[in-house]
């Protein structure tokens, strides 16, 4: 591995201020299906109420460890990181085998908004209930966004470049990888562990691998490269 | 009569529950369904009448919304929750066995699972749609849809997981399940899913939104012999 490699940091758990994890109402009624022109009344006034509460208990928290001590093996399928082989699928080992090493993510919004979704279905306030989910679902991925974005920083300072994050769970990576995946990181690493069914506590958590090179770039179009249809990423 | 059954129809596809219902603006003040249903039971219509011709009459063009794409999932939400309030009134009905829901449908999220919010969507559109749900919760295993099977004598089955790890338990689960019983129908369901798995495990059908579900098994009601109750 590169001299410049060994210089990023081992691992990085970032404090996030909760103001910095925000989810606008256009963006919460996309994510529901409307545009801003189009929000029917009801749905309308259920995100306006739920707006405080949603950004009052998201409390985000997020890091990566970067492998740049293990020795790495890439090729068209796997990724061999010391004894333990992640991946079977071309489609995502394609886009990561030029890199230098690569960052393990994770990203999580706690349990708060989990917790009050169950409040609000248990109360047959199915509405209430889908709208703070879907708000959540958004939140976790903009966290996830904001640690991408530090390690794009850091990276960027030494002249490397990141790919898109992959997830176990998408792009045909089977989530069951996601404890090889978490053997890399800290025990309860941000606060974030596993089941045994690889489900992770608390559920709105993100977890991913960003490879990190001279030699890689990020693809603007990363869903296409998936064949789950009905995938919530999807939607944009 | 006709009349006063369009209304509850009415309400039901705008989501106006009752009177005090601020919401759909336009008919704010107007009595919604539960006053709707009131009215029409004391006029004497027949229970089943306000079910077919009010109620299901009313979820159905939602229904026909949703697959059309012109409504989301909020609005089938507040629309089944006007339906589900009105449904109350008529709850001294099914008990009497004057009317009777389509039929029972048992829901869970699999071993290992513990995502509820599409199960619980799901059971929303399908209790809207005339169908008793009996919700076994999550992390469900094969023992216990049996015993649940057994126990309501339930002819539907629908299986939901949100991981690719715990979809594979769906198959022992549907394994299982058809072994004692050859003629339940198990609909499979969840992000991850899609057809080609469902047939892989032999579950009946998969959908991944909840009114695929909902038209399925009202096919199957509407075009069989069998009971569903």
């Amino acid at each position: 591995m590169s001299k410049i490699v060994k210089s990023l940091p081992r691992i990085l758990e970032l404090r996030i201020n909760s103001k910095d994890v925000n989810i606008s109402k256009s963006e919460l009624a996309f994510s529901l299906g409307y545009s801003d022109q189009n929000i029917p009344e009801q749905v309308d006034e259920v995100i306006d109420q739920s707006m405080e509460l949603i950004h009052q208990n998201v409390m985000p928290s997020g890091g990566f460890v970067i492998l740049r001590d293990k020795n790495i093996i890439f090729d068209n399928h796997t990724i061999v990181i010391d004894d333990i082989c992640l991946l079977s699928e071309k489609i995502i080992s394609k886009y990561l085998k030029y890199a230098d090493t690569i960052a393990i993510l994770v990203a999580t919004i706690g349990n708060s908004l989990e917790k009050i979704v169950k409040q609000q279905m248990d109360q047959n306030e199915f509405l209430s209930g889908y709208v703070i989910d879907k708000a959540a679902s958004e939140l976790v991925e903009k966290t996830a966004q904001l640690v991408e974005d530090k390690l794009f920083e850091i990276t960027a300072e030494i002249n490397l470049s990141i790919t898109n994050r992959y997830s176990p769970g998408y792009c045909g990576w089977s989530v069951s990888d996601q404890h090889k995946l978490f053997s890399l990181l800290p025990e309860g690493f941000c606060g974030i562990n596993l089941t045994e069914s690889s489900l992770m506590i608390p559920i709105k958590s993100v977890s991913a691998i960003i490879g990190i090179g001279g030699k890689v770039r990020k693809e603007d179009y990363a869903c296409k490269l998936c064949e789950i249809d009905f995938c919530y990423k999807k939607h944009s | 009569m006709n009349d006063l059954l369009n209304q509850i129809s009415i309400c039901i596809e705008r989501g106006k529950v009752s009177a005090q219902s601020p919401h759909p603006a336009d008919m704010k003040g107007l009595a919604g369904a539960i006053e709707l249903t009131k009215e029409a039971l004391n006029n004497k219509i027949p229970a089943k009448d306000i079910l077919d011709n009010g109620l299901l009459k009313g979820m159905q063009r939602v229904g026909e919304k949703f697959r059309d794409g012109k409504i989301f999932i909020p609005e089938v939400l507040i629309s089944a929750k006007a339906m589900n309030s009105a449904m109350e009134l008529l709850k001294p009905y099914f008990l009497s066995g004057e009317i009777n829901l389509k039929g029972k449908v048992i829901l869970g999220t699999v071993t290992g699972d513990l995502h509820d919010i599409g199960k619980n969507i799901l059971r929303m559109v399908l209790e809207g749609g005339g169908w008793q749900v009996i919700d076994l919760g999550v992390n469900v295993n094969a023992d216990k849809f049996i015993n649940s099977i057994k126990e309501h004598n339930a002819k539907i089955i629908g299986l939901s997981a949100l991981l690719t790890t715990t979809m594979q338990n769906m198959e022992a689960i549907v394994k299982s399940i058809k072994v004692i019983f050859d003629d339940v129908v198990i609909v499979v369901g969840g992000a991850p899913l899609n057809r080609e798995f469902a047939d892989k495990i032999s579950a009946d059908a998969y959908f991944p939104a909840p009114q695929g579900m909902l038209d399925y098994i009202d096919n199957l009601f509407n075009n069989s012999n069998h009971s569903y109750e």
